[in-house]
């Protein structure tokens, strides 16, 4: 059953210059003067009307109380990311909290891959913060790369069992297996995969700590029909589970947003 | 709930594992290293064929032979990650000092036998006499570690750079150097150059591999892009 649609475009502008956040400084580290680790196991909220002066900030997503404390929420607050002199992302302000699924669009080069990166640790971001609410992110929240590879000289099962060992939890991983279609394959070696395999393998390692935030770029590239029905059954258990921000421009997957917005 | 220290072990032991899976199906560290230190045994035997060679140029030779196919081989275990673009599995799971341990271990792993199988190839072919055995293996194990720890700091600091396999080398070089002397000193002494300090290299070499062991995850936390 197609979740019901709230869905809310905002067109995201570049905007206002974000105050430069300086790596060495004490404020790249710090926030709201308590430590903060590169991840920013933090939470918060905050609301701005969405669209209204455009050329100064993307609206909200979910207009909240300021302060308040929710579980399972993303705080993206003035966000910017630079490469060299070329700003990718500037002043982007949303905030998501559990059962939300954030659509990114936008041409190439916009900078979805990029914003799913900086909200999930990888990149750092040039300006602005980004929250989440987790208490463990190797478990809590998972990233589902389009161009992360895996190990080439591992087994399906191998991945797994790997992935179990350095989060530090147990899993049932003849489960994961089974749900991403993958029994046939578990003893084959990631390098002697099809793409649409592999792409089961990543997905599997994204669901298998059962994350409470799941990022995902471009969910259906390289899979089949079998493939589709996969990534609609994990969005919908991912949304009972948590939250999901899913970069793709495909209509079929655009509808299982709750929120969109477009990247510019 | 598992204890700290055992989850410690377990991550540790599985990035170990890993690398122990991949380079078991591939080989292509430890055949890089060997071939590196057969061929140069026997281009040192090619070249000394009709002389007889004394112990410090012995040990010398030795010694480069080990340092380099070590600084080639060694780093790729991180610099790979980058390349092969599956070092963000690491960086989204594992903890940064869990993943320098375990590349680290499997690197002195492997050095071990690389080191064991070039010495008894650099013995037999070259025709060295060993005055002092004990020495000898001792300058031998002591150098495989910290050899090993050492290539591995400088891979694990390179491996964010775009140009990580020349800064690997950049890195390394200077730390090797020490080791270089301490090990030719100790090796000399055990194949019958008389030099007092000679003991003292084992120990010395022991002590960097400690050094560079205890820093490493430090260091390589820091520079963790996660």
């Amino acid at each position: 059953m197609t979740p019901p649609l709230r869905r809310q475009t905002t067109n995201y502008r570049l905007a206002r210059n974000s105050e430069f956040c300086d790596p060495l400084g004490r404020k790249y580290w710090t926030i709201q003067g308590s430590s903060l680790d590169t991840r920013c196991d933090h939470l918060a909220t905050f609301c701005d009307p969405p669209g209204q002066n455009p050329g100064e900030t993307l609206g909200s997503l979910a207009p909240r109380p300021p302060g308040a404390i929710l579980k399972d929420v993303i705080e993206v607050n003035g966000l910017g990311k630079k490469y060299g002199s070329r700003w990718i992302l500037r002043d982007l302000t949303f905030s998501l909290s559990a059962g939300d699924c954030l659509i990114v669009t936008g041409k190439n080069g916009a900078g979805k891959s990029t914003l799913l990166k900086v909200l999930s640790g990888l990149e750092r971001p040039t300006a602005g913060t980004v929250k989440t609410e987790t208490t463990n992110y190797r478990t809590e929240l998972s990233y589902c790369a389009l161009e992360q590879a895996t190990f080439a000289n591992l087994t399906v099962a191998e991945h797994l069992e790997l992935a179990a060992k350095i989060r530090g939890i147990e899993t049932d991983d003849k489960k994961t297996i089974l749900e991403c279609g993958l029994e046939e394959h578990k003893d084959v070696q990631s390098q002697y995969l099809s793409s649409g395999l592999r792409s089961r393998l990543k997905i599997a390692l994204a669901i298998q700590s059962r994350p409470k935030i799941l990022l995902w770029d471009e969910p259906g590239v390289a899979l089949d029909g079998a493939g589709k029905v996969l990534i609609e059954r994990v969005i919908g258990e991912q949304k009972q589970r948590g939250l999901l921000v899913i970069a793709t421009n495909d209509p079929d997957e655009r509808r299982f947003g709750t929120h969109e917005i477009e990247l510019a | 709930m598992k204890s700290n220290w055992h989850s410690w072990q377990t991550e540790i032991y599985a990035v170990f594992q890993k690398e122990w899976r991949s380079e078991s199906r591939s080989l292509s560290g430890i055949m890089t290293t060997a071939l590196l230190c057969l061929v140069s045994v026997v281009i040192v035997n090619s070249i000394t064929w009709t002389t007889s060679i004394n112990p410090m140029i012995a040990s010398g030779m030795y010694w480069m032979i080990l340092v380099f196919s070590a600084s080639i081989s060694l780093p790729r275990t991180f610099l790979q990650e980058e390349d092969s673009r599956t070092a963000d599995f690491w960086r989204l799971m594992a903890r940064p000092e869990a993943v320098y341990w375990g590349k680290a271990l499997f690197n002195i792993a492997q050095m071990l036998l690389a080191t064991t199988l070039m010495s008894i190839a650099f013995l037999v072919i070259v025709k060295v006499h060993v005055e002092n055995v004990g020495l000898f293996i001792a300058m031998a194990f002591a150098g495989a570690v910290s050899i090993a720890s050492t290539v591995t700091l400088a891979g694990a600091i390179a491996s964010p750079a775009s140009s990580r396999y020349a800064l690997s080398t950049a890195i390394s070089a200077p730390l090797l150097i020490f080791l270089i002397n301490l090990g030719v000193t100790g090796t000399a002494t055990s194949l019958g150059e008389f030099l007092k300090s000679g003991e003292n290299g084992a120990i010395g070499m022991i002590a960097y591999a400690f050094a560079t062991c205890s820093i490493g995850p430090v260091v390589y936390s820091k520079i963790w892009k996660g």
